[in-house]
């Protein structure tokens, strides 16, 4: 009888079906066998018929949409245009033979969709190709996507309280203004009542130690107003200028998850991180011609003023010099497009006098865009979420640790190498390589 | 008391909710703003007022390649095109990160052709499922065309990869392809052949160097 011990333990042991079970066992067995057999010869017929979705997937979708324009026309009832069924198997098999035939209903296709060839499908039998138009003619939209949670929570702003706390907070002072007085009065009157001699009253704007109060508190206060706004003069820390076209990064970087690198190529190559041109833009949007997304997130300017998303593409249209009817870009007579590039507000400013390159902090140095441009995936319109700073800037290169190892970059420097592999230190810091050097960054 | 009153609506009433529309004053603007043209500064010196040009008609930058005469589409030219670059682990991996952030929001970073753009039902057409028995054998000099020039939905890709990363790129995808049913893997460095590519005065100059 087969057992397994373990450490001495048992902990399987082999058990016969007892003789009284056996005709249940005998049924059971023959049930599960009769249901596999019927699931079996169910999914066989199942495959019998070509599977639509399928050849749909792999033959058709990268140019086809069921109910969009794409490289070639929504297939949704298309059928029902065909002159007659021979004609949809032809064209699907070979469809440069029947416009080359010079078939009327052809060529307008061909012509509409700027010529495009569509690729010829030989192996696709009749079944095939019906059971393909069958599932487009039934396909129906997937349902919109739900809100966010957080929006159907129904969740309200927080209103800033300071100025309620600023009202409770004077009328406190004023209080204690009048409870003195009073308390002051009646000291008066019960001095006056008993005989004693009152002090002579000095008003308080003559009263020396008011005076001299007052006036210090005015000069630290004129003094820290003055420091403060002289050195924030020239820092731009939160500005967020009004774009030409509303581009939300919230939508682009945050909810449809493209890399800031895909738009901002230049990053990691070069001092520039690089704006991209309308073809980059153009890349997607030749597809998303439309903002679906209200539900999920709609847009707004900080002032909160509605943006229609579908707008702001069709700008960008204009700009790149698309036309979004004809599905092509608008070329002047020797096939340049015509685009003209979108005027940005630059808001990152570094005076001219500062050598900065996004190369060396993004690729040598691996920083995350956020570090210093904020979690841009959550903005819908930019604003500079670093103040700029030199001292800003230093901090960084005192403070942060670079990425040393596996990073050839840094190879030269050996010692902080010995030392890293000694134990003697845990990391490097920028400024230990020279990072607060004048000449790094002016010269 | 009244007065008190008066200043803090009048405060209030000044706040504009932090928002900041303008970016403020500034000590000496010609240090802060470039006299010279900088990189995007409009330039009234070109008619199209763009400082950025396009380098000279046939410079090729030191580092990169030579040019490839591919023909946009010149569909017979590209079958047949092809490169002597072959890559190590790293340079594939290199391949598999550009993939990932260049291709990946539309092919899938599984390469399943289900990328967020088009899993989330914003495009219309399906992306290339590198799986497919379609792609599984398409030629790299195809694939290299459709990166450059851009291929029915497909944007040109030139501005963000150059050539090199888009060889990368490639030796990615057919090293996936390779061991999910595709043709055996040929662009790895074990199979390395000398470089014909190269300029000869560039060959010359790296033996002197490695001398």
């Amino acid at each position: 009888m087969p057992t397994l011990l373990y450490k001495g333990k048992l902990i399987f042991k082999f058990i016969p079906v007892p003789e009284s079970f056996k005709p249940l066992y005998r049924i059971c067995s023959r049930g599960i066998f009769t249901l596999v057999i019927v699931l079996l010869l169910g999914h066989t017929t199942a495959f019998a018929d070509p599977d639509g979705k399928a050849l749909f997937m792999s033959n058709c979708a990268s140019c086809h949409n069921p109910l969009k324009d794409a490289t070639g026309p929504a297939l949704q009832n298309i059928d029902k245009s065909f002159p007659d069924k021979e004609w949809g198997y032809n064209w699907v098999h070979n469809s440069a033979k029947v416009i080359a035939s010079g078939d009327k209903t052809a060529n307008d296709i061909f012509n509409k969709f700027n010529k495009t060839a569509m690729t010829a499908f030989p192996q696709l039998s009749n079944a095939d190709i019906d059971a393909i138009l069958k599932y487009v003619d039934e396909y129906k939209a997937p349902a919109a996507a739900a809100p966010a949670a957080g929006a159907a929570t129904g969740e309200q702003p927080a209103e800033s309280n300071g100025w309620l706390y600023t009202i409770i907070t004077l009328s406190l002072l004023v209080l204690v203004v009048i409870l003195w007085r009073a308390n002051q009065g009646l000291k008066r009157a019960a001095n006056d009542v008993e005989g004693v001699a009152n002090e002579k009253e000095i008003p308080l704007y003559r009263s020396k130690f008011v005076i001299a109060l007052v006036s210090i508190i005015l000069f630290i206060m004129a003094g820290y107003w003055l420091v403060n706004g002289a050195v924030n003069e020239g820092r731009q820390q939160n500005y967020q200028p009004l774009q030409p076209i509303f581009y939300s990064h919230k939508v682009h970087a945050g909810i449809n998850q493209i890399n800031c690198l895909y738009c901002h190529a230049g990053a990691e190559k070069s001092r520039q991180a690089m704006i991209p041109s309308t073809n980059i833009c153009m890349n997607c949007h030749k597809q998303i011609n439309s903002y679906s997304g209200e539900g999920e997130h709609a847009l707004k300017t900080a002032e909160g003023k509605t943006i229609n998303g579908t707008e702001q593409i069709q700008m960008l249209y204009k700009y790149a010099g698309w036309d979004p009817v004809k599905k092509d870009y608008n070329r002047d007579a020797a096939g340049n497009i015509l685009a003209t590039p979108i005027q940005w507000v630059k808001i990152h400013n570094l005076p001219d006098h500062v050598y900065f390159n996004h190369s060396q902090h993004v690729k040598v140095g691996q920083i995350q865009c956020q570090r210093c441009h904020g979690d841009i995936q959550e903005m819908d319109e930019v604003y500079q979420f670093a103040p700029l700073s030199m001292g800003w800037c230093i901090n960084c290169h005192r403070q942060t640790e670079v990425q040393f190892t596996n990073n050839k970059y840094y190879d030269i420097f050996e010692k902080y190498h010995d030392e890293l592999k000694s134990g003697k230190r845990t990391g490097v810091t920028e400024a230990e390589m020279g990072g607060t050097e004048c000449q790094k960054c002016h010269y | 008391m009244i007065a008190c009153l008066v200043l803090t609506v009048s405060l209030v009433s000044c706040d504009s909710g932090n928002i900041r529309r303008t970016p403020g004053h500034i000590y000496a603007p010609d240090m802060t703003y470039s006299r010279a043209y900088d990189a995007y500064t409009s330039n009234p010196n070109f008619a199209d007022s763009m400082t950025s040009r396009l380098p000279v008609t046939g410079a090729v930058a030191r580092g990169h390649q030579l040019p490839d005469h591919l023909k946009e589409g010149d569909t017979t030219a590209y079958k047949t095109f092809t490169t002597s670059m072959r890559f190590n682990a790293d340079e594939l991996n290199e391949g598999r990160r550009l993939f990932n952030i260049y291709c990946g929001i539309c092919h899938g970073t599984n390469l399943d052709g289900q990328g967020p753009l088009y899993a989330s039902g914003k495009f219309a057409s399906m992306p290339a499922n590198f799986k497919d028995a379609k792609y599984l054998h398409m030629p790299v000099g195809q694939m290299f065309a459709a990166a450059k020039y851009g291929k029915n939905m497909m944007g040109s890709y030139a501005a963000q990869l150059d050539a090199k990363q888009r060889w990368m790129v490639i030796a990615y995808i057919k090293q996936f392809q390779s061991k999910n049913g595709g043709d055996a893997f040929t662009l790895g460095e074990a199979t390395a052949k000398p470089d014909s590519v190269k300029a000869p005065m560039m060959a010359k100059l790296e033996d002197k160097k490695t001398k």
